[in-house]
């Protein structure tokens, strides 16, 4: 008797699987080859011959064992630990077997798709376009997103560092970063959540390179800052605790950018003196930043825009008895960052800043803080910085989701369509015995190269969408310098597009499983994926498509009225022909407010000498600015009532010439004249609304005000108001108290120069500039802006939202109509039979129109009614956002669905009018 | 090259389960059984060798078209029988069809080019 278990097992040898397993299988061979044997011996073979013959029979051990093991699950395969440890070479082989298939598979299928591309133009090229608009939509937006709100700033942890600020909501309820040096000092002692405070101040000073005075940003520092932001010098060192003292305090650390310019990157500069021309400081430079490092870097109007708008040189902020005394607890202009302890939370620090405003309202009452409602803003860094254009820039980026998906949608369309074409291709492989698995890895792999292609013509499309966006403003973002692609968004596009693809492979693969695949086989291609549910799902999906785009054309139209309405404020000023520039007389040498006064008198005689020039004023403030100078005044013969809040206007002092430069509307009595002057009647004039509030329903000429518990000044003039802060800010301001430069002693120091020109002219610059020049060759003229370019700047975000807004909108549009188009389309194709039938039994082409039409306008007002919902919820996020229109405006609202609906059943005619000319014989006669 | 072996051995793949299936739907069998009455049916055009057969119902077992459980009956060696599952008759019947559209359109085809 032969041992056939044995003679299995010799041959077999070990497959690496468990031993009950391998004894199963081994037992079942040797059962099967002995009634092979057996048979043989009954035909009348010897032993022998029997036990050759069986040899024969199975020729190749090694592939029948390599059947078996890929037989055996993958996972069972490979070591599981319950089944015991694979043989080595087993399990080597196996392995590499598996890589290999898997390789060589997916090498095949990338072939099979390059084929498969280039054969189905229409498809690819199709999708490929609605990818690289959609993905470069959706990467010009995530650059922006990214680069403003995602990337960390340049500081270790920098998301445990907070801002705080004082808030006055009736009169400076967006200026979250102001504080006042006394209470710095409190919070250094009462915050305990805090492990690192530090204030300081944006400063400026001047270099003179090549002859050319050129004004830099730079910053006085507590010399705790440093030690906040975790950040060491490229060279040298940062300041010492002592040297935040009055009297140490004239040293200075470079940015790296000015180190090279300066001293070309000598590493010997530490040490050496350094004079800044505008304050004549000497100061000794004691470290130099790591190239890269920023921090705060913000612009005039609070939002940092260029590279020079960077901060270039750090000195010691060294605070001052006065600045420390109880006196100043009103006065404002410093920035207190603190880093969080690591358990401590935002949280915890407004908690604990909550209470010791009280403690101080209690121990101040003068100031009447508790009357203002005042409360400190703690606010992460990052968020404090990008706070003005955070809600907008996320809606947006909503936006361009929105728009990926209805292009996903129409793809996915497509790709339904298709994939009844090719059901006849997929279902021949299915019978030939292609598993599903490849299958479906073959039409994964055809839609991720599509998306590849598409993802790689997005980042061309958004890097050109970028380039545009620059072209319509949004180099007067905030931060704008600092917006471009990097791999974050390459990444993130790769990421998307993946996704992408793999839905449109599944698309069809999902179909290829369902199919019934003889009759696909058997029919031709009248039948495929036109089954109810698939159909059903595309028509839910138009819908869709349809609703996000009713939602962002409608957000887009609010943007759009927004910004109209925004353009048609009366800010107070023309801009037509002014150019306005930044001018510093350094104190070193216009020690006080006559000194000022003398200098620009000087420069205005000569500038309006200049022939072309219409008007000059040269104002503390100016129009735009973003910035607000808020004091105490108040009117004077006002007895307040107990609880009346203090009023905090703007204050603005201004030389004569200006209102007539920015032609700023005189309502009642006279502008500031050259006889105003020191020694004369001390006067003043207010805006409109400040007129109002003091003085409702009377003449303000004749009336005083005081500007603290200064001497009376008379109101000679009452003029337009004027937007300080922004376009959109101005409609809660108190209004703006204006003074003669040359009258008040303590005034904001004069910074702007204003003039008017006859006719546009390029020359005039280099003519002012050369008779500041003349007339002191230190004294630098800088951010030379026409009005008309800071009334843009100031309308950057707005104009970015509305522009990239209404593209996604007409983008999402466009995409739509084709949607309806492609499923009506579809549908009649389908459909051809039976509207042939219909049509021969007697059908007019007017209704057989009205079937297909009908269709369409459900899918459409379906569409639109669900947009309409969403819009309304979309008004809620708004809010805030838009200016001079509410979120739900009816007429909004319903013009956008009115145009939507038009549009979108303009995409029904074409294909209900095929449905019109189908010809009976020949739609029977098909087979 | 690898292309046209792949696709033999799965159209031997494709073809041996139906020919299972179909030796299945009759009455549950053994291994040697089913191999010896796809040889009879078809007269011996198609024949699978003794082993050969394994690696394919193990993998349908796996996939639940089938099912095996070893009998000892009286006076007969120890066998593993298998019989067709719910999910198996339904494959069956699928294979049948695509099986019968593929060969129409196999001939249709292939009488066109000759034609």
């Amino acid at each position: 008797m032969r041992d056939f278990k044995a003679f299995v097992r010799e041959h077999l040898g070990s497959l690496g699987l468990s031993r009950a397993r391998e004894l199963k299988i081994v037992d079942e061979l040797a059962a099967q080859i002995e009634d092979s044997y057996e048979a043989l011996i009954a035909s009348g073979l010897s032993d022998e011959e029997a036990w050759n013959e069986l040899q024969r029979q199975i020729p190749d051990w090694k592939a029948l064992r390599e059947d078996l093991l890929e037989a055996e699950p993958v996972l069972v395969r490979l070591a599981n630990p319950e089944h015991g440890p694979l043989a080595g070479e087993t399990k080597r082989t196996l392995v590499s077997r598996i890589r290999e298939n898997l390789t060589a598979g997916i090498v095949r299928d990338l072939h099979a798709s390059m084929r498969l591309l280039v054969k189905d133009r229409g498809f690819s090229a199709t999708t490929i376009l609605t990818l690289a608009i959609c993905l470069g939509a959706n990467a010009a937006i995530f650059t922006v997103v990214y680069s403003l709100l995602l990337r960390p700033l340049p500081v270790p942890d920098a998301d445990r560092i907070v801002a705080m600020g004082d808030v006055y909501p009736t009169i400076t309820p967006n200026d979250i970063l102001s504080n006042t040096a006394p209470s710095y000092f409190d919070r250094l002692e009462a915050i305990t959540t805090l492990e690192e405070q530090a204030m300081f101040a944006l400063w400026f000073d001047t270099i003179t390179i090549d002859g050319v005075s050129e004004e830099i940003r730079g910053m006085r520092a507590t010399p705790s800052l440093f030690r906040l932001l975790q950040v060491s010098p490229a060279l040298g060192r940062t300041f010492t605790d002592a040297e935040g003292e009055i009297g140490a305090e004239q040293k200075i650390i470079l940015s790296h950018g000015l180190w090279q310019r300066l001293y070309g990157g000598d590493p010997a500069v530490v040490g050496q003196q350094l004079r800044l021309g505008w304050t004549g400081q000497r100061y000794t430079i004691v470290g130099v930043m790591p190239r890269g490092f920023s921090f705060f870097d913000l612009g005039d109007d609070g939002h940092a825009r260029t590279a020079g708008d960077q901060v270039q040189f750090w000195i010691p902020l060294a605070v001052t008895a006065a600045q420390r005394s109880d006196e100043a607890r009103t006065r404002y202009g410093f920035l207190h960052v603190g880093r969080l302890k690591p358990d401590a939370t935002v949280e915890q620090v407004r908690t604990q800043i909550d209470a010791l405003n009280a403690a101080n309202f209690e121990r101040f009452p003068q100031f009447g803080l508790a009357e203002l409602g005042m409360y400190t803003a703690v606010t992460p860094l990052q968020e404090a910085l990008t706070r003005n254009v955070r809600r907008i820039l996320y809606l947006l980026w909503g936006g361009a989701g929105f728009v990926l998906l209805i292009g996903a949608i129409n793809i996915a369309n497509l790709a339904l369509a298709r994939s009844s074409v090719r059901a006849r291709e997929l279902a021949t492989r299915l019978a030939l015995g292609a598993r599903r698995f490849q299958v479906t890895r073959q039409l994964i792999i055809e839609g991720v190269v599509l998306a590849g292609i598409g993802g790689v013509a997005g980042v061309g499309v958004g890097a050109w969408i970028l380039q545009a966006l620059a072209f319509i403003g949004m180099e007067n973002m905030p931060n704008a310098a600092h917006v471009h692609m990097n791999w974050a968004v390459i990444g993130f596009v790769g990421a998307v597009s993946g996704l992408v693809g793999v839905l449109i492979g599944l698309v069809p693969a999902a179909a290829a499983c369902t199919l019934n695949i003889t009759q696909i086989l058997a029919a031709g291609s009248r039948l495929g994926t036109s089954g109810q549910a698939v159909r059903v799902f595309r028509r839910g999906l138009v819908v869709t498509q349809v609703a996000l785009s009713v939602v962002l054309l409608i957000g887009a139209t609010l943007l759009l009225t927004s910004f109209r309405n925004l353009l048609a404020v009366d800010a107070g000023f023309n801009a037509a022909r002014v150019t306005t520039a930044t001018i510093f007389p350094p104190p070193s040498r216009y020690p006080d407010q006559l000194a000022v006064a003398a200098l620009s008198n000087r420069i205005l005689d000569s500038v309006r000498n200049i022939p072309g020039i219409e008007a000059a004023g040269i104002t503390s403030n100016i129009a735009l600015s973003g910035r607000t100078s808020p004091a105490t005044v108040s009117a004077a013969d006002h007895n307040p009532e107990p609880d009346e809040a203090l009023v905090l206007p703007s204050v603005v002092s201004v030389t004569p010439g200006y209102f007539d430069a920015m032609a700023t509307p005189l309502v009642r009595g006279r502008y500031f004249a050259d006889s105003d002057r020191e020694g004369t009647l001390p006067v003043a004039i207010v805006d409109e609304r400040l007129a109002r509030r003091f003085w409702p329903n009377e003449d303000p000429i004749g009336k005083g005000v005081y500007r603290g518990s200064s001497e009376r000044y008379t109101v000679v003039g009452v003029v337009r108001h004027v937007q300080f802060e922004s376009l959109a800010a101005g409609t809660e301001s108190i209004g703006t108290a204006y003074f003669p430069h040359t009258q008040a002693p303590s005034l904001p120091r004069l910074r702007w120069i204003a003039i008017k020109t006859a006719a546009a002219s390029t020359g005039l610059v280099r003519a002012v500039r050369s008779a500041v020049t003349a007339i002191d060759p230190d004294l630098p003229l800088s951010d030379i802006q026409t009005m008309t370019e800071r009334t843009a700047r100031s309308l950057a975000p707005q104009r970015l939202a509305m522009g990239l807004a209404s593209t996604f909108g007409v983008v999402a549009l466009f995409l739509s109509v084709l949607g309806v188009y492609g499923v009506l389309a579809y549908a009649v194709a389908q459909r051809t039979r039976e509207i042939g039938i219909r049509i021969a039994l007697g059908s007019t082409s007017r209704g057989i129109f009205q079937l297909v039409f009908k269709e369409g306008l459900t899918l459409v007002v379906g569409g639109l009614m669900i947009g309409l919902l969403g819009a309304i919820a979309l008004g809620r996020a708004l809010e805030g956002q838009v200016f001079g229109v509410r979120p739900t405006d009816p007429l909004v609202l319903g013009a956008v669905i009115l145009l939507t609906g038009i549009i979108a059943l303009l995409g029904c005619i074409s294909p209900a009018h095929r449905a019109m000319r189908v010809d009976p014989v020949h739609a029977l006669s098909k087979p | 090259m690898a292309d046209t072996q792949s696709h033999g051995q799965a159209f031997k793949k494709g073809t041996a389960e139906l020919l299972i299936l179909a030796q299945l739907e009759l009455r549950p069998s053994h291994g040697y059984e089913i191999a010896q009455q796809i040889d009879a049916r078809s007269d011996g055009a198609l024949s699978f060798h003794v082993a050969s057969l394994y690696p394919i119902l193990y993998r349908m077992e796996r996939r639940g078209l089938i099912v095996g459980r070893w009998v000892e009956k009286a006076g007969q060696r120890r066998r593993r029988y298998y019989r067709l599952t719910s999910e198996g008759r339904k494959v069956l019947a699928a294979q049948r069809k695509n099986w019968r559209a593929f060969m129409q359109a196999v001939q249709a085809a292939s009488g066109l080019e000759y034609a």
